[in-house]
């Protein structure tokens, strides 16, 4: 049981209205009611009663490098954030712990009217706008985890791009962990209005800790008619983090929801990105890969709701398994009736790199639209012998070969990543996997 | 071995903490048989043994045929079980439902090649479970028509034997039919192939395979007709077990909808790296307008054409039992409801 005085305690520290109490609230009430999930794998060391459910930074939210305290500006530097924000990016957030820390956006975007904001922030000074959207596309009451989520939720980001406005570069948002036994609860809401274009992009770090920290984050976003938005993730938090995160979108009119989500670290993820077709013609993409090397559970999927007429979406997951690494791919495709001509179609591929290591699939259709069309494929395939003794005859070491069959098993996903962010995964991985598999 | 009074206690005793599907609360795995109709159904005291036409009542199990802590509805089953049944396979075997609620337990050992033909008829509500040893090298062939308008468990448990074979074909037409397959390759080489359909009503079929030996072969195929008012769900999982090696699994599911609910869950569970196939497919085979316009260039009309395409459909899933009267009626309602 949590108590709400912690919840009151969050709020307050935040000078929070009483509509977002009354969600933290609700959602702390449905948190104590809702069963623990019995399905998931993973999840057994965990114990809320353990950790730390808000911890303050103490460092206020700022818009420049230079005002932030400089142990606090060393770990962003050692991450090349800095640099990175100067050469590549449109706007910057940045989470320690608990709170945003550091939002900054391009001066001509601000004059646009993009607005990018911590989200206790947002909450204060944009609060009709925040209210329309906040916890009304994730809903508290999907599962127990996320109803602690609206309970405890703190930082984050809220990204509001004007009708018509659109971002050549991307946003970012960047999750640091600092302590273990922590928890982190940040929330994210992105909204793209009518013909807006924006791409957001998501990292989360966290140093190697003797003891486990819990993650349990959310991300929303709204895509008004022919918007644009696309959503990428490259998970790499470290080996004793257990994550959770609750993310869905909502496209309206021909608006179009393009969702990379990757998962490398973390010792457990729980990750379902999921769509709702809401408009005629909306349409999404969802590329996921999640990578379990070493004794961690990745639990991820994608769920799409086919809501409307001619709507399309197309799922591809690529899952890795090796040295006892568990992979598990967790689908839903829900087309409703009158979503008149949707067309959906899965493709979920699994490489087991060893005889230690698991591959599950469970993808989900629900169809009740007779002029709808739905396919699902799914392969697990292994290395083979034969893969490996032709690589190791152009001489490759063991431990090359097995890298190169991970980077060319998820090619087609790379593919859609920024050509930075492709790089800097490539070498992630190589570093990875050159440590030896199996 | 097993007596009656046996079951019946240690049923009783591990019903209070068993619950129907193990993992019933994911969101993706969830539970499509509406068990508070069962609960209903084995509530009452009056249990009848219905009729088991063909088969030799025993009064024990052996030990291996009695797990009722896998599903609650198995602990139901067992804790008030009237009558045990063997089988020789060499009649046809016709299973009705009496007054009240039926329960029947069947045990066959096939010790030879069998082909056996299964027909499952409940107008009250029923629970049966079918037990099959498949003896190393044999064959067992079953054909399974399930038709009821009450609600129905059946339970098929089946274990292989080294280089031993079991082929099923099922035809679903029911009002809340719940057709659990739990097939165990425990021996090298064997192998099944279990291929059915689903028309019309409401019923939730499960077909869970796992592979635990060298060289196992599994292939599931299930094909659902839904029309609107219709709730059809398919689902199973193919587990290829840690201790297996070579194997070869493959799962179909596939449907066609004309407006009711098809559900489809075909899941893989690879605990091993030694596969030399491992894939599963779901999709929908509503005939295009290109299929329609060629069949009508050869002559064809557009009704005649998709009722041909249904019937054959369904053929190739269920084989001779789409020629059972049953059958033909539900696919002849399909035929209409995806003509209009």
């Amino acid at each position: 049981m949590i108590d709400a005085s912690i919840v009151r305690e969050i709020s307050e520290q935040h000078n929070e209205p009483e509509w977002m109490l009354k969600i933290r609230l609700n959602a702390l009430e449905l948190y104590n009611r809702l069963p623990e999930p019995r399905w998931l794998r993973g999840v057994e060391g965990l114990n809320l009663e353990d950790i730390i459910l808000y911890k303050d930074p103490g460092v206020r939210p700022v818009s420049s490098w230079d005002e932030l305290p400089e142990d606090v500006r060393r770990i962003y530097e050692r991450l090349n954030l800095p640099e990175y924000e100067k050469e590549y990016l449109a706007g910057l957030s940045t989470a320690l712990d608990s709170e945003t820390v550091y939002s900054n956006v391009m001066k001509p975007l601000r004059e646009k009217g993009v607005i990018l904001e911590p989200m206790h922030e947002a909450v204060l000074n944009h609060p009709e706008l925040v209210r329309r959207y906040f916890s009304r596309i994730f809903p508290p009451a999907e599962h127990r985890y996320s109803a602690l989520h609206y309970a405890l939720w703190s930082g984050g980001v809220f990204l509001y791009i004007p009708p018509g406005v659109k971002l050549d570069l991307p946003v970012e948002a960047f999750f640091y962990i600092s302590t273990e036994l922590e928890g982190q609860f940040e929330h994210s809401l992105i909204i793209a209005d009518r013909g807006a274009e924006v791409h957001f992009i998501e990292g989360c770090s966290a140093p190697l800790f003797r003891k486990f920290s819990f993650h349990d984050g959310a991300v929303e976003i709204y895509a008004h008619e022919g918007a644009y938005v696309k959503f990428t993730t490259v998970q790499n938090w470290s080996k004793n983090i257990i994550n959770f995160n609750n993310k869905r979108a909502i496209a309206e009119k021909n608006a179009f929801i393009e969702w990379v989500e990757g998962s490398i670290g973390a010792k457990t993820s729980i990750v379902y990105p999921s769509v709702v077709l809401r408009g005629e013609g909306a349409r999404t993409t969802m590329n996921v890969f999640s990578i379990a090397h070493g004794p961690y559970v990745k639990d991820g999927g994608a769920k799409i709701f086919h809501v409307a007429p001619n709507t399309r979406s197309t799922v591809v997951s690529k899952g890795i398994s090796a040295d006892g690494g568990v992979n598990i791919y967790r689908g839903l495709i829900r087309i409703n009736r009158g979503a008149k001509n949707a067309f959906s179609h899965v493709s979920c591929d699994s490489l087991l790199l060893d005889s230690e290591s698991e591959a599950s699939t469970y993808p989900h259709a629900q169809i009740d639209e007779p002029t709808a069309v739905f396919t699902h494929e799914a392969t697990t395939v292994r290395f083979s012998e034969d893969q490996l003794f032709y690589l190791q005859s152009r001489g490759l070491s063991e431990e090359e070969a097995k890298g190169l069959a991970v980077l060319g098993f998820i090619q087609d996903i790379l593919r859609g990543l920024p050509l930075e962010y492709a790089s800097v995964l490539r070498e992630v991985l190589n570093a990875d996997f050159s440590k030896g598999v199996g | 071995m097993l007596r009656l009074d046996d079951i019946r206690k240690r049923a009783a005793d591990v019903l209070p903490t068993t619950t129907y599907q193990p993992y019933g609360d994911s969101p993706t795995i969830r539970s499509y048989t509406r068990w508070e109709l069962f609960e209903d159904a084995f509530s009452g005291d009056a249990w009848d043994r219905g009729k088991v036409i063909g088969a030799v009542p025993v009064d024990a199990i052996p030990s291996f045929s009695f797990d009722p802590s896998r599903s609650r509805a198995l602990a139901h089953h067992f804790s008030k079980l009237p009558a045990i049944y063997t089988w020789d396979g060499s009649k046809e075997l016709l299973l009705e439902s009496g007054e009240g609620h039926t329960a029947q337990h069947i045990l066959f050992c096939v010790r030879n090649d069998a082909k056996i033909y299964i027909r499952d008829v409940s107008r009250n509500s029923k629970s049966a479970t079918l037990d099959i040893l498949v003896r190393p090298g044999v064959s067992a062939d079953i054909s399974l028509l399930v038709s009821g308008s009450a609600p129905q468990y059946l339970h098929i448990r089946v274990h292989l034997g080294r280089e031993s074979r079991f082929t099923s074909r099922l035809a679903v037409i029911g009002q809340d039919a719940h057709v659990h397959y739990e097939v165990f390759l425990n021996g090298e080489r064997a192998s099944t192939d279990i291929s059915g359909g689903s028309i019309g009503g409401r019923s939730d079929v499960v077909t869970d395979v796992f592979a635990g030996s060298k060289s196992n072969r599994a292939f599931v195929r299930h094909l659902i007709f839904s029309s609107p008012g219709d709730f059809l769900a398919h689902r199973g999982v193919i587990r290829v077990e840690r201790a297996s090696s070579g194997a070869e699994v493959d799962m179909d599911s596939a449907f066609l909808t004309t407006g009711g609910l098809a559900v489809s869950v075909p899941q893989l569970e690879i605990l091993t790296d030694d596969v030399v196939h491992a894939a599963h497919r779901s999709r929908d085979l509503s005939p295009d307008d290109e299929q329609v316009f060629y069949a009508q260039t050869r002559g064809l009309s557009s009704d005649a054409f998709l009722e041909l395409y249904v019937k054959e459909l369904l053929r190739s899933r269920v084989a001779s039992l789409a020629d059972a009267p049953e059958v033909q009626n539900a696919v002849k309602s399909f035929s209409e409801s995806i003509q209009r």
